[in-house]
C-alpha cells in the first residue's frame, strides 16, 4: 500500500479502493485519513500535492535512495536493488511503476514485502542497507499538513520499524561536518 | 486528513499483515519465473572493492593538489581545486575495468564531439572522447567530461506535468503520456486547421533536424525558430557574400603558418571547439603556426596566444581594414591570385582601402599602427598557409557584418582561400546529405511566417533560413504574430534571450501564446513558464546520425545510440513528433509517419555506410560499434574551384567573352580560368565577391535574378516579400562605425559577453563538475577604469542599459526604442588587465533562477538532507550537497556578499533586442551601460 502511494498518484480507481472501509480503517490507525469524496477537483489537488510531496525534482527530490547517497540517479544502491530483485525473481525495469528508480522508496517497500516470506535474505538484504536513508529523507514531506504529508509520515514510521532505528527529528539542526 | 505523528508506531508484525496489500499495489510489476532464492547468487552486493590506504595515499600523492599548489590566482569565479572537501580516498581501483564501451556524440554543445560511454551494471559510469571519430580524435572538454552529471542528474525530469493553476505559477502535477499526447494532439489539430502557421517550434539547439523538419513541414507550418540570430548570422551573411557556397568558413589550422584571430575563443568556446583548437595546436607545435589574437578580452585563447592585442569592442573590421591596405600598398598581396580569382580589380580594392590606413585604425582601435603593419607582412608571408579565424567576438556587433566581410579580404588578398594551410570550407556543414540521406521527407512546407522570415532583415534569410531569433517575443508583443501552439524544445530564452523581462511577459500572455508545451531534461526557465513540459531523453539514451563542420575538410558521420534506457519516462522528440502524427491521422499519419519504428528509420538512414561485412552484419551494427566513419577515398575540399568541368557539362554551354563565365540554360555553371572550364566559385561572378552586386540590389529590393542564376547555388532575394525595408549597403568590405560607441560620457562603458570553458551559454550551469569551477561571474574592467569609478575589486556596481539608436534609426517599424532599459543589475567587479579599459565584459552561462538547484548555487533547504539523524560520514553526499561549497546566504547583499560564491548574474537584464538590419545578427557585443558604484 505504502509503495502504491509513494509512486502513484491517487486516481479515482485507487481512490475508491483507499475508501474501502477496511482499508481506510487500517490507515487512519497509521495516521493516514482518507478523503471521503473523489470529485476531480479533489483529484487534481492530490496529484498536484503528489508532484510538490513525492516528485518534483527540486526541493529535495523524489525519495530515491540513490539522490541521498550519491548524489545522482543510478548510484550503487540502484544496481545493488537491481541485482537483489533479479536473485528474488523480481525485475524493475522501466514498465514497473512508471519507470521509477528501482531505489525509489515506493519500489523498496514493494520489494521488502514481496520477498519477506519467500526470500527473507533479499527483504534483510533491503531493510539493513535499503531504508536507513528514507526517513531523514521523508523529514520534508513530513512537515506539511495534507494527505501526502501523512503518507510520509507513517511511511517513515515504517520504514523506522523496518529498520529499528529511530524517526529523525526535523529541527533542522546540521550534523557535524 | 492531518494525523499526529508521534502515534504512529507500527510494528513489524503489522507490516507483515500489511504484505498483501503491498503487493497488491503495484501489480504492474513484471516477473521472472517464480520467486524463491533465485539464482543462488551470494554476494548481494555492487562488484568493486574499496581501495587500500596504499593505493589511495598513491594515487593523492601523485595528485596533490597540482598546480592549484603552485600559488597561480585564479580568475573570479572559478575555485582552487581541489575543494575545501578534498577527496582523501579514491573507491574501487577496479570501477573501470570490464565495462561495455558504446560510441556516442556529445551534446552539450554544438561541436557535438565524438564520445565513449563506459558502461557496467546498466548504468554509463564514464564518458570520455571517441578517437574513431574523425572531427574530435578522442578529445573531449570539460563540459562532455560532465556527461554523468547530465544524464543522472538528481533534478531530472521523468514525467510529462501539466501546470495546475495559472501559467507561471509554478504548481504541477505529473500526467501520463496518453494525456500529453491527446491534449496536444487536440491543439495541433485544431491549428493545423485554422492558421498551421501559428505553430511555433522554437529550438534552443536540435542535433535532430532531419526527424523535426519532417514534422514541420508534414504538419504545413514555417515557423520554425532558432537562435541564429543570437549567434553566428552576421559571420555567415558575410562567408555567404564572399561564396555564396558555404555560410562558414573552416580554416586549414593543422598545416597552418599563420591564424589571425579576431575575437574567436577557440579554446573555450565555439562551435568547432575541440576539433578546431587541438588543430591548432597542432598546427603551432607541428607546423610552426603563428597565433596572434585580437580580443577586448583576455580570453583563454588569447592568453595562450604567440600575440595578443585588445581592441577597443568593435573595431576588428578596422584593424583589418588596415592589414588589407597594408597588403596593398605594400604589393603584399598575391596579383596573380586577387587578378583571377576576385571580381574586383586590385586598383579598385586599394582606392577603397586607400583612406583605412593603420594609423587611422590606431585612432580607432588603440592597438599600434605599427604592430598592424607588421602582422599583416607576417600574414603575407606566411601565405598561402595562413588563415583568419573569427565568431562572435568580431561578428556580434552591429557592424559585425562588415567585421567579417573585412577580415575575410585577408585571405582573399595574400590568395589562402582553398589552400592547404588556408582558409577553407565544405560544401556541407559536417556530413554528406545526399550520401547518406535520412528517411523519406515530406515537401517543404509553403506559406509564410513573419516570425521565421521578419521583413526587416536584409540578408538573414537570402542564402540560408539563419532567421531573427531575437526578434520573435518582440513581433509577439508588438502583436504582429500570434502562436497558437508553441513547442519550445532544448530552449532556456528567458535566460538567454536579451530583455528578460520581454521574454518573459510574452510567455506568460495566453493571448499572445495561446499553448506553450516545453520539450527540455531539466525543469528550466522556459519550462517554468509552458504549460505542459515533457522529459526529454539526454544524448546518451537516443539514436541518430550528426556530424559537425569538419576541420578535415572531409564529411564524415557519426552516430548516437542509446548507452542504456531512459530514465524514468523520458522520451526523444523523434518518438514524440512521429506519435503526435499519427494521433492526428489524416495524410500525416498516412504518408510520413505511418509505420518506421525508430530502429527502422535509423537502419534505412544507415544503409549507405560502407562497412566490413566479415565484422559486422549491418551499416547500421558497424556505426554502432565503431561510432563514426569517414571516407578513406574522399579528399580534403582545397581549392574546389579549380575542379575542371566535365565534357557533359561543357557541352551546349556558353561562354562569356568578356567575364570567362560559362553558363548553361542560363545558369552559372562555370568559369574560364587559363584557359580551361572549371568550376569557379559558386557566386554570380564565380569568383571571390569583393564587390557584391547582389548585396547591394537585395537591400535596396532590386531584382536580382540575373545573378541568382548565375550563381546556381544559393542566394534569391524576395524584393515584394520585403517591401518598404530599403536600405543603402555597401557592396563592399567598409568600416561601420557603432554610432553608440562614439562620444560615450565618462560614466559609460561598452558591455561585452564571453563563454567559459566549462559553460555553453545557458544549459550547463547544472552540471555540478562544471559549476564548481565556474559559478560566479563578476563584471571584468580594467585598473584605469576602475580608477575612475573609484572600484576595487569585489566592489559592486549597478548597469544600465540602452537601447540602440541607430537600430531604432534603420529600422523604426519595430518601435524598439532608444532610451534606457528599466532593469537594472547589480553585480561585483573584478579588476584586472585582461580587459579593455573601454570595456565590461561579463560572462554567458550563469544567473539562473530555475534549472536545478546547482544552477541556481543553492543546497537543499535545512529541512530534508540537513535533518538530525543522518550520519554524515556514510549517507549524506559528499559530492552533491556538503561540498556545495559556494551557495551564496547573503541574497547578494553586497555588504556580506562573499567572492566566488553564488550562481552569477546574467547580463540579459540590461542587454537591449539589437538586431542589426543586415543579417539580424543580436549584437551581444555593443551595449552601452551606464556605471554607478553601489555604495
Amino acid at each position: 500500500m505504502f509503495s502504491s502511494l509513494l509512486l502513484f498518484e491517487l486516481n479515482a480507481e485507487s481512490l475508491r479502493d483507499l475508501q474501502a472501509q477496511e482499508t481506510a480503517t487500517a490507515l487512519r490507525g497509521l495516521g493516514i485519513e482518507v478523503p471521503t469524496h473523489a470529485d476531480a477537483e479533489l483529484l487534481d489537488a492530490l496529484a498536484s500535492e503528489y508532484f510538490e510531496t513525492f516528485l518534483q525534482p527540486k526541493e529535495g527530490g523524489p525519495p530515491v535512495q540513490s539522490l541521498w547517497t550519491s548524489g545522482q540517479y543510478e548510484g550503487d544502491a540502484a544496481v545493488e536493488v537491481r541485482e537483489l530483485a533479479r536473485i528474488a525473481g523480481l525485475e524493475l525495469n522501466r514498465d514497473f511503476a512508471r519507470g521509477a528508480a528501482p531505489d525509489h522508496l515506493g519500489c523498496l517497500l514493494w520489494l521488502w514485502a514481496e520477498t519477506i516470506e519467500v526470500v527473507p535474505e533479499v527483504a534483510e538484504a533491503i531493510a539493513q542497507r535499503h531504508l536507513n536513508w528514507a526517513a531523514p529523507c521523508l523529514a520534508r514531506a513530513s512537515s506539511g499538513t495534507g494527505f501526502y504529508a501523512s503518507v510520509a509520515r507513517a511511511s517513515a514510521a515504517l520504514v523506522t520499524a523496518l529498520t529499528g532505528t529511530v524517526t529523525p527529528k526535523t529541527t533542522g539542526e546540521t550534523p557535524p561536518a | 486528513m492531518m494525523s499526529n505523528p508521534d502515534s504512529v508506531r507500527p510494528t513489524r508484525r503489522g507490516l507483515l499483515a500489511l504484505g498483501g496489500l503491498l503487493a497488491a499495489g503495484c501489480a504492474a510489476a513484471s516477473r521472472q519465473g517464480t520467486t524463491g532464492k533465485g539464482h543462488g547468487d551470494d554476494n548481494l552486493g555492487v562488484r568493486g572493492r574499496a581501495a587500500t590506504e596504499e593505493e589511495s595515499a598513491s594515487v593523492w600523492k601523485q595528485g596533490a593538489g597540482q598546480p592549484y599548489a603552485q600559488g597561480a590566482i585564479p580568475a573570479p569565479g572559478t575555485c582552487k581545486l581541489p575543494g575545501p572537501n578534498a577527496k582523501v580516498r579514491f573507491p574501487d581501483p577496479d570501477k573501470y575495468k570490464n565495462t561495455t564501451q558504446v560510441p556516442g556524440m556529445c551534446q552539450l554543445c554544438s561541436t557535438v564531439c565524438g564520445i565513449i560511454g563506459h558502461v557496467k551494471d546498466g548504468r554509463i559510469i564514464k564518458v570520455e572522447g571517441n578517437p574513431k571519430d574523425p572531427n574530435s580524435r578522442g578529445k573531449l572538454c570539460a563540459r562532455g567530461q560532465a556527461a554523468l552529471n547530465h544524464q543522472y542528474h538528481p533534478e531530472r525530469l521523468l514525467y510529462p506535468i501539466r501546470r495546475v493553476g495559472p501559467r507561471g505559477g509554478g504548481r504541477w502535477r505529473r500526467i501520463t503520456w496518453d494525456e500529453a499526447y491527446d491534449e496536444i494532439t487536440a491543439r495541433l489539430t485544431t491549428c493545423r486547421a485554422t492558421d498551421p502557421s501559428q505553430f511555433a517550434f522554437h529550438q534552443g539547439r536540435s542535433r535532430s533536424k532531419d526527424a523535426v523538419s519532417q514534422f514541420l513541414d508534414a504538419f504545413g507550418t514555417k515557423t520554425h525558430l532558432n537562435h541564429r540570430g543570437l549567434c553566428s548570422a552576421a559571420r555567415r551573411a558575410a562567408n555567404l557574400t564572399w561564396l555564396f557556397e558555404s555560410d562558414w568558413d573552416l580554416g586549414d589550422y593543422a598545416h597552418t603558418k599563420y591564424i589571425l584571430n579576431f575575437g574567436s575563443n577557440m579554446f573555450e568556446a565555439h562551435q568547432g571547439h575541440v576539433a578546431g583548437a587541438q588543430r591548432i595546436q597542432e598546427g603551432r607545435f607541428e607546423n610552426g603556426a603563428k597565433l596572434v589574437t585580437f580580443d577586448v578580452r583576455m580570453s583563454n585563447t588569447a592568453g595562450n596566444s604567440d600575440e595578443f592585442f585588445m581592441p577597443r569592442p568593435g573595431t576588428d573590421g578596422a584593424i583589418a581594414l588596415a592589414m588589407a591596405h597594408v597588403l596593398v600598398t605594400e604589393k603584399l598581396y598575391d596579383a596573380e591570385f586577387v587578378a583571377q580569382w576576385v571580381n574586383t580589380p586590385i586598383e579598385k580594392i586599394a582606392a577603397d582601402l586607400a583612406e583605412y590606413t593603420p594609423e587611422w585604425a590606431e585612432g580607432v582601435s588603440t592597438v599600434p599602427a605599427a604592430d598592424i603593419a607588421r602582422i599583416a607582412r607576417e600574414f603575407a608571408a606566411a601565405a598561402p598557409q595562413a588563415t583568419t579565424m573569427c565568431n562572435r567576438g568580431s561578428s556580434a556587433h552591429l557592424n559585425g557584418y562588415f567585421n567579417d566581410r573585412a577580415i575575410g579580404l585577408l585571405n582573399v588578398l595574400v590568395g589562402s582561400v582553398g589552400k592547404q594551410g588556408g582558409w577553407c570550407w565544405m560544401w556541407t556543414g559536417g556530413y554528406d546529405k545526399k550520401r547518406f540521406p535520412p528517411g523519406p521527407q515530406p515537401p517543404k512546407a509553403t506559406g509564410k511566417s513573419i516570425l521565421a522570415d521578419p521583413p526587416e532583415f536584409v540578408l538573414s534569410n537570402v542564402w540560408n533560413t539563419m532567421k531573427v531569433g531575437e526578434i520573435v517575443y518582440w513581433y509577439l508583443a508588438q502583436e504582429r504574430a500570434k502562436i497558437q501552439v508553441y513547442m519550445t524544445y532544448n530552449l532556456d530564452s528567458p535566460l538567454t534571450w536579451p530583455e528578460m523581462d520581454v521574454t518573459k511577459n510574452v510567455l506568460l500572455d495566453e493571448d499572445k501564446i495561446g499553448f506553450h508545451v516545453c520539450i527540455n531534461p531539466f525543469y528550466s526557465e522556459t519550462a517554468s513558464f509552458a504549460d505542459m513540459v515533457l522529459p526529454w531523453t539526454t544524448y546518451m539514451e537516443r539514436s541518430e546520425f550528426d556530424a559537425r563542420g569538419a576541420y578535415e575538410l572531409k564529411p564524415y558521420i557519426g552516430i548516437r545510440t542509446p548507452m542504456t534506457e531512459a530514465l524514468g519516462e523520458a522520451k526523444d522528440v523523434r518518438e514524440i513528433l512521429p506519435e503526435l502524427a499519427r494521433r492526428m491521422g489524416g495524410d500525416m499519419a498516412e504518408h510520413w509517419f505511418a509505420k518506421a519504428s525508430q530502429e527502422e528509420y535509423m537502419a534505412e538512414w544507415a544503409k549507405n555506410v560502407p562497412y566490413d561485412e566479415s565484422l559486422y552484419d549491418s551499416p547500421l551494427e558497424s556505426m554502432r560499434a565503431e561510432g563514426a566513419y569517414e571516407d578513406p577515398e574522399q579528399k580534403p575540399y582545397f581549392e574546389p574551384y579549380l575542379e575542371p568541368l566535365s565534357a557533359a557539362d561543357v557541352e551546349g554551354s556558353a561562354t562569356d567573352p568578356e567575364t570567362g563565365i560559362i553558363t548553361k540554360d542560363g545558369k552559372g555553371i562555370g568559369l574560364l580560368h587559363a584557359g580551361r572550364p572549371v568550376i569557379g566559385f559558386k557566386t554570380p561572378s564565380r569568383r571571390l565577391e569583393y564587390t557584391s552586386e547582389f548585396v547591394a540590389k537585395t537591400a535596396r529590393n532590386e531584382d536580382t535574378s540575373a545573378l541568382t542564376a548565375l550563381a546556381n547555388s544559393k542566394g534569391k532575394n524576395r524584393p515584394d516579400y520585403h517591401a518598404g525595408h530599403e536600405y543603402e549597403l555597401s557592396p563592399v568590405p567598409i568600416y561601420m562605425e557603432i554610432e553608440e560607441h562614439q562620444g560615450m560620457e565618462d560614466d559609460q562603458l561598452i558591455m561585452t559577453s564571453f563563454k567559459w570553458c566549462v559553460h555553453n551559454h545557458g544549459r550547463t550551469a547544472n552540471l555540478k563538475w562544471c559549476a564548481e569551477i565556474v559559478h560566479a561571474n563578476p563584471a571584468w574592467i580594467h585598473p584605469k577604469t576602475a580608477a575612475r569609478f573609484g572600484l576595487k575589486t569585489g566592489d559592486w556596481i549597478e548597469l544600465t542599459g540602452h537601447r540602440s539608436k541607430a537600430v531604432d534609426r534603420a529600422m523604426p517599424g519595430l518601435n524598439l526604442g532608444s532610451g534606457e532599459i528599466e532593469n537594472k543589475l547589480r553585480l561585483p567587479v573584478w579588476v584586472t588587465k585582461g580587459i579593455h579599459p573601454d570595456a565590461i565584459a561579463i560572462s554567458n552561462s550563469l544567473g539562473h533562477s530555475e534549472y536545478t538547484r546547482v544552477a541556481q548555487g543553492r543546497k537543499d533547504d535545512a529541512l530534508g538532507s540537513k535533518s538530525a539523524g543522518m550520519d554524515p560520514a556514510g549517507l549524506r553526499d559528499a559530492d552533491w550537497e556538503r561540498n556545495m561549497w559556494w551557495e551564496d546566504e547573503t541574497g547578494d547583499d553586497p555588504k556580506t556578499f562573499r567572492s566566488n560564491t553564488g550562481n552569477g548574474w546574467a547580463q540579459n537584464h540590461v542587454l537591449p533586442i539589437s538586431p542589426d538590419f543586415i543579417s539580424g545578427q543580436q549584437a551581444f557585443n555593443d551595449t552601452v551601460v551606464r556605471i554607478k558604484k553601489v555604495s
